[in-house]
């Protein structure tokens, strides 16, 4: 995508692009396509994302796949209650030849950085990693290393087992632009994965030999600055916030989303728009992006935990009441 | 009682879960419920404490007091909780300063025989205190809300309260004794198994001061829950839930301005018509004079009255007298029935007379002939009420499609989409609004209208929360039910995509593609409203 081609050109080029990378992902991953589509939406907006889900659902395959479209480098870490910031950031060590300290930069020098059941690492290792999420800099022995765009970081959790995992609080999980619930595959795509995954392989998993590399990481970049330059009308932003601000006091929820929920939402919906092929956000972008965006950002009331619900119910009663604009 | 006030999600509830209700509700005024509690409960601990010491001979008697009068002092906490409940804060000096009233009604059966068989006594306080009920009004008003489980319920969380505070009082006498256990003791019941030490004043007074702080603990929660249990078993038996969903309903209609279209009123005032010509039984007015028993108890109602005092209480019971005369609230049914004006008794001597007569009468009119009759007008009943559906059918099909209609808003999103707040011809005024340069309000009324004929034709059920996608999405919906025709559909997308670049994108349809929907408008929809 060249930057010096008209703005209406570039955007062509875009979703053309945009399209292809949802086409070659797909080429690994059989079926979940919301999921794709989330992650993929994510992925322009510039964001990170936190996947909860049982594991063997594919979200590994999911980021090798994702990688290789744009030639990115991925890195996996699996937290573990003895995982200490410096694994994960990189420390220095001293050289004894040359008599000096050299820096060893860890995993998360990457593009893509899957890290594995982040609940599992104890809260010092969480923040660390949490706060290069936000900074986008590494700071090994008191001098700053900026993180090369672009930088996701999608975070892994599991629902079942609670015993011995450190929950993330809520201020740390609103630095996640959102967060996806996966669930199991229909039966169809199942069968389809089966037969993929056994046809005369050796292993139990499905590769990324599929996938073809298209486009560079500077092309990446440029595709989110354009994401960003989407045009959002001051209704559907006024939406996005009425949504946001009704969070806060709906029945059932405890704590709402904050002002960082409305201005995801805007980023994601601006995505979302461009995946759907359009140059302007209307307000089903901005429902579409509630469910992911705010499902981790509020807080169930005790009484509404009692009786059952999820956040997902909360919110999508809100949607269903939340008046949409008609400009 | 204003139930449009009360704080509570009203929803059918298990015991269970009424109870566990309590807890939420106590969270609520927690401050003000044990501030008031504790301020009774305390000073009278203390004061027991102080006379047990000063008078030693009488020590279990005065150790006693607070368990004994307890019930009397949980009635301070259903008052805070019976204010919150509808959205009324005491403060906990005003609720102190009610409480002596709330006294009245049912002390002596909670202070004696209650007090010591009676665990689940906190479902019926609020009977005493609340409603005011006395006597045996009361005693019904007991028995109809102790039914269905929930005096049960109330009787068996109240012994597991009981057992929650014996726990928390050994726990107390536990932790004590763990520091002053002699070094050779690893009892830290010691005090509680020496009996010389355990019947000595310290001891004693340990021990009440463990039960204080028990039952400060608990009993605001044992009275909490119970009156949520209580709460929940009125709402069921008055359907509190129900009155408060029809007053939501009143209040709506009153602020949605009412459609104009074909009622049910109309076909129901036809059956009704036909159902009051047919030869039947009448139940006429009721106008009869009441059976003797119930003259009785009126005249006794009437004499056990003092007179009023006041000119609003007598206004008041002329008011009650004549709500009492409604048909449901009597107490009795006055039925009319058509019987033979000559009919009398049959007397045994006439009997064979009688069946001499009902053979003369079989001679005169054949059996074949009645059975003809029966089937003629059963025959024409049927055929009449076939008419009267044909004759009526458009009216009838109409108030079907009104009522799914009705449900459905007449505004979307700030959208007027009521047939009558749009142009008699949609594609003319269109074309004319774009022709003078409105571009907007030309592709809003050509978008309005569209959902206008999706809503009142295809009774798509739009909600206020509904997206322009979502709208979309009922249509694919109905056209995959066979409800919507493909061109409609078809037609409702392309309008969709136009509105949506217009709106939020400022991207204006050519002249020509205009045109082409609002002709394409007209075919599918038709031109006028």
């Amino acid at each position: 995508m060249s930057d010096s081609a008209p703005v209406s050109d570039r955007f062509t080029q875009a979703v053309e692009i945009v399209r292809r990378l949802r086409e070659e992902i797909s080429h690994a991953v059989i079926g979940q396509q919301a999921v794709v589509d989330q992650i993929l939406a994510c992925f322009l907006a510039g964001g990170h994302v936190l996947l909860e889900g049982v594991p063997g659902l594919g979200k590994t395959l999911l980021v090798r796949a994702l990688a290789k479209t744009f030639s990115g480098d991925f890195s996996r870490i699996q937290f573990t209650p003895d995982l200490m910031p410096a694994d994960v950031m990189g420390h220095a060590v001293f050289d004894l030849k040359n008599q000096t300290f050299s820096i060893r930069r860890g995993p998360v020098f990457t593009s893509l950085l899957l890290a594995d059941e982040i609940n599992r690492a104890p809260a010092k290792t969480q923040s660390a990693l949490l706060e290069v999420m936000q900074e986008r800099q590494v700071t090994i022995e008191g001098e700053s290393h900026t993180l090369a765009a672009p930088f996701m970081v999608l975070a892994t959790q599991n629902p079942l087992e609670q015993e011995g995992t450190y929950p993330l609080p809520e201020a740390q999980l609103d630095r996640f632009l959102i967060k996806i619930l996966i669930a199991y595959p229909s039966e169809t795509e199942e069968l389809t994965m089966l037969r993929a995954v056994t046809q005369g392989r050796l292993g139990d998993s499905l590769d990324v030999a599929n996938v073809a590399t298209l486009i560079k990481a500077d092309t990446v970049v440029a595709l989110q600055q354009l994401v960003a330059q989407i045009r959002v009308d001051d209704a559907v932003a006024e939406y996005a916030v009425r949504i946001v601000r009704a969070s806060r006091d709906w029945p059932g929820l405890a704590i709402g989303a904050g002002p960082r929920g409305s201005i995801a939402l805007i980023r994601v919906a601006r995505a979302m728009a461009v995946m759907a092929g359009r140059d302007f956000v209307t307000p089903d972008d901005v429902k579409t992006a509630a469910l992911p965006v705010l499902r981790h950002r509020v807080a169930l009331a005790p009484e509404s935990e009692l009786e059952g619900l999820s956040a997902d119910q909360l919110l999508a009663s809100l949607l269903e009441q939340t008046p949409a604009p008609r400009a | 009682m204003r139930l449009d006030r009360l704080q509570l999600d009203l929803r059918p509830r298990s015991h269970s879960q009424a109870l566990d209700l309590g807890v939420a509700l106590l969270r609520q005024s927690y401050f003000t419920c044990y501030a008031t509690w504790l301020a009774l409960w305390l000073p009278l601990n203390l004061l027991c404490g102080l006379l047990a010491w000063q008078y030693q001979d009488w020590a279990f008697f005065f150790l006693v007091i607070p368990w004994w009068l307890r019930p009397l002092l949980e009635r301070v906490i259903v008052l805070v909780l019976s204010r919150a409940v509808f959205g009324q804060q005491l403060s906990w000096w005003q609720a102190l300063r009610a409480w002596p009233k709330e006294l009245g009604g049912g002390w002596f059966r909670v202070l004696t025989w209650w007090r010591l068989f009676m665990p689940g006594r906190g479902l019926y306080q609020p009977i005493w205190q609340l409603e005011q009920a006395r006597g045996r009004f009361a005693a019904d008003r007991r028995r109809v809300l102790g039914r269905d489980g929930a005096g049960p319920a109330a009787y068996w969380f109240g012994i597991a309260c009981v057992h929650f505070e014996a726990v928390l009082q050994i726990g107390l006498i536990s932790l004590i004794g763990l520091f002053t256990a002699p070094p050779d003791a690893m009892n830290p019941l010691w005090m509680l198994f020496d009996q010389e030490i355990a019947q000595s004043q310290p001891v004693f007074l340990m021990s009440l001061a463990c039960y204080a702080i028990a039952v400060g603990v608990m009993a605001p929660i044992y009275t909490a829950c119970c009156f949520t249990l209580y709460l929940n078993r009125r709402a069921e038996l008055e359907a509190w839930d129900i009155e408060i969903i029809l007053r939501r309903l009143a209040q709506e209609r009153q602020g949605s301005k009412s459609i104009k279209l074909p009622t049910v009123g109309h076909t129901l005032a036809v059956l009704l018509a036909v159902m009051l010509i047919l030869p039947q039984a009448v139940q006429a007015a009721p106008q009869c004079e009441p059976p003797e028993d119930k003259k009785v108890e009126a005249d006794l109602i009437a004499r056990q009255r003092t007179p009023a005092q006041s000119a609003e209480q007598q206004a008041i019971r002329t008011e009650l007298d004549k709500v009492y005369t409604h048909d449901d609230l009597r107490g009795y049914r006055c039925v009319q029935t058509w019987t033979a004006k000559n009919k009398t008794p049959k007397e045994p001597e006439k009997e064979d007379k009688d069946e001499e007569d009902k053979g003369k009468r079989s001679e005169k009119v054949p059996d074949w002939a009645a059975d003809l009759t029966k089937a003629i007008l059963i025959l024409g009943a049927i055929a009449l009420v076939a008419w009267l559906l044909y004759r009526y059918r458009d009216r009838i099909v109409g108030a079907f499609q009104q009522a799914e209609t009705r449900k459905l808003p007449g505004e979307v999103a700030g959208m007027d989409i009521r047939p009558e707040s749009l142009p008699d011809d949609i594609p003319t005024a269109v074309r004319k609004l774009w022709a003078e340069g409105q571009q907007r309000n030309a592709l809003g009324l050509l978008y309005r209208a569209t959902l206008s004929r999706l809503v009142h034709q295809y009774a798509l059920a739009l909600t206020q929360g509904a997206t322009e996608g979502d709208c979309v999405k009922l249509a694919q919906q109905a056209h995959q039910q066979g409800e919507l025709p493909a061109d409609t559909l078809a037609l409702t997308q392309d309008i969709t995509r136009i509105w949506l670049a217009a709106a939020y994108a400022q991207q204006w349809p050519s002249d020509a593609a205009l045109d082409s929907s609002c002709s394409r408008w007209q075919q599918t929809f038709g031109g006028a409203a």
